[in-house]
């Protein structure tokens, strides 16, 4: 992976790394067991370590795995299964849902709407992340703060389709 | 509100499951259409708080290990999924 011209095997001093950088090797230096402090150069919140940690984690997860992990709120697809299921049932037992055909077709095809729904922010940072990816040069110059710019092309963008996230 | 979908998102994801039912060709929504929308509003938010009990327990699990593990870590993560996993099943859920 690679983020603003680091990757994880590429990780140099940490010294004068901004929070972007220093959040590419938390996982890494979790999964290699390294001793290490969460300690940044920056007057920089542990929380936004964490979070660009976790997503980029996530990224990876999604990477490796390929099956559309849904995990900005930690609802992976046997949950929402979980639901699908329950929503046929209940809906069933109340009598206010007939079947005239298979109920697990019918509960694979909420299964996808759920699943569509629920990825519409992840689809949404990832085509945010593509759109910035062009000014690279920018953000590692420190000419453009990637975390405001992605911040405001994502409230721009919710705004102008009227998302519900 | 949930943590996990807020309540703006599970009204419009009750909305879009219904708009489901409705058009899916093997299923007919019976009765009252705004009955089945409170009861799809229902079952999602029982659902929200099933989680949010699991999550809650999930998170107090992994806090007692005596080696801290840091929340947003790939090993936070994995350890995350599959104590998840374990309660599911436990619950008889999973």
């Amino acid at each position: 992976m690679v983020r603003n011209g680091l990757t994880r095997k590429n990780v140099p001093d940490r010294e004068g790394l901004d929070v972007d950088e220093f959040a590419v090797y938390v996982p890494s230096l979790c999964k290699t067991r390294q001793p290490f402090r969460m300690s940044c150069p920056f007057s920089v919140e542990r929380r936004s370590i964490r979070e660009r940690s976790s997503e980029l984690v996530r990224d990876e997860i999604d990477d490796e795995s390929g099956k559309g992990f849904v995990t900005q709120m930690r609802v992976t697809k046997h949950r929402i299964r979980l639901l699908a299921t329950a929503v046929v049932d209940r809906l069933r037992g109340q009598r206010l849902l007939d079947i005239s055909g298979s109920k697990d077709r019918l509960v694979e095809t909420l299964d996808r709407a759920i699943t569509h729904e629920l990825s519409l922010e992840d689809r949404l940072h990832e085509e945010i992340r593509r759109l910035l990816q062009q000014y690279d040069a920018e953000f590692q110059s420190g000419r453009a703060d990637y975390d405001r710019m992605f911040t405001m092309v994502k409230n721009r963008l919710v705004n102008e389709r009227e998302l519900i996230l | 509100m949930s943590p996990l979908l807020s309540d703006d998102k599970q009204t419009h994801l009750s909305h879009v499951i219904a708009q489901t039912l409705e058009t899916a060709t093997d299923a007919q929504l019976r009765g009252d259409s705004v009955q089945a929308l409170k009861e799809i509003k229902r079952i999602i938010a029982d659902q929200m708080k099933l989680e949010q009990s699991i999550d809650q327990f999930v998170r107090s699990r992994l806090a007692s290990y005596s080696r801290q593990i840091v929340e947003g870590s790939s090993e936070w993560e994995v350890l995350y999924q599959k104590t998840y996993t374990q309660e599911l099943q436990n619950r008889k859920l999973g």
